[in-house]
């Protein structure tokens, strides 16, 4: 029995430790998530401006004051995880129980009948429980300006290029193809008031 | 034997503990080279988006990288174990009956927390 408990719990011990690997996949899912809340925002942003673009006629676009003015009072908002926490919780109990008896009667028939009767019992329960949570906090750090300018302005110098499939930003490009087939703002602004 | 079961259990809590915790060091390993295959692709995103006249629109984008800031792990153990015998006589209308039960158990928990701790790049001396 103790040996049976001893492999159980060892057993549990080991599957803990792939509790970090979910909380890590858990992690890498939030990023995949804000790409999808990103290509959401183009698409609805692309709605939007297509719901604009029907109150002007074809030949004329929304002039740009107009256009920034309604884009500051009704464009979708857009949403970014700054704070994830992820919290992972794994319970095991275990609960044995062995019972023993053992019962006998004895009978005398001399000069009167006498009987007697014993009887044992033994119950043995073990209890085990054993838990583990993990509470991971994580934030988006935004991208080091610095970095990021230096990192973009390498990638300007190089030519434009189709891309790949297996981009993740793939679908937020489709997004962008939307947005930009949509009429521009007619040009020059207008002074605003 | 509970005892032994207990001494182990516990030894292996504490390791187990010290394996979640330096964990945290692997699962941010993982975000940090997800977040450089991000940048990277991102970068593809950003040169094509810029040949295609959408520069200004797609910095927007600019991917953001997930840091473990804190993580907060712990660990509970409890064992209990409860034994009970009994010893019954009958004789005649009399009856004489014995019980026993003994109970022990034992409980541990165990909390840590890994905490973010920005260190300032190195300089040359």
């Amino acid at each position: 029995m103790a040996d049976t408990a001893l492999t159980t719990f060892d057993n549990f011990y080991k599957n803990l430790q792939t509790l970090p690997k979910l909380i890590s996949d858990l992690a890498l899912s939030v990023a995949e998530a804000q790409r999808r809340m990103d290509v959401n925002y183009v698409e609805e942003l692309t709605a939007f401006m297509k719901t604009i673009s029907s109150f002007y006629s074809k030949t004329s676009a929304p002039p740009p004051d107009q256009l920034l003015n309604l884009l500051k009072a009704m464009a979708p908002s857009r949403y970014q995880f700054t704070e994830t926490v992820v919290e992972v919780r794994a319970d095991l109990q275990m609960t044995t129980e062995s019972q023993l008896g053992v019962g006998g009667s004895l009978g005398i028939n001399v000069p009167f009948a006498v009987m007697v009767n014993a009887s044992y019992s033994k119950r043995t329960a073990t209890d085990y429980q054993a838990a583990a949570l993990i509470r991971t906090v994580l934030n988006a750090v935004p991208a080091d300006p610095a970095v990021m300018q230096t990192l973009l302005s390498a990638a300007a110098a190089a030519p434009g290029a189709a891309l790949p499939d297996d981009n993740r930003y793939k679908a937020l490009a489709e997004a962008f193809k939307d947005f930009g087939s949509l009429p521009a703002p007619s040009s020059p602004p207008r002074p605003v008031g | 034997m509970p005892d032994q079961i207990t001494l182990k259990r516990v030894l292996s809590l504490r390791e187990a503990l010290e394996s979640l915790g330096a964990n945290v060091i692997v699962q941010q390993q993982r975000l940090d080279a997800d977040y450089l295959d991000d940048t990277r692709e991102f970068q593809q995103f950003w040169q094509w988006a810029r040949s295609a006249g959408y520069g200004e629109l797609a910095q927007q984008f600019l991917p953001a990288a997930q840091v473990v800031e804190k993580a907060q792990v712990s660990c509970k153990f409890f064992t209990q174990k409860t034994t009970t015998s009994e010893f019954a006589v009958r004789f005649f209308n009399h009856a004489f009956s014995q019980q026993y039960q003994y109970s022990r158990s034992a409980q541990l928990q165990i909390q840590m927390t890994v905490a973010r701790t920005p260190q300032p790049p190195p300089t040359k001396s």
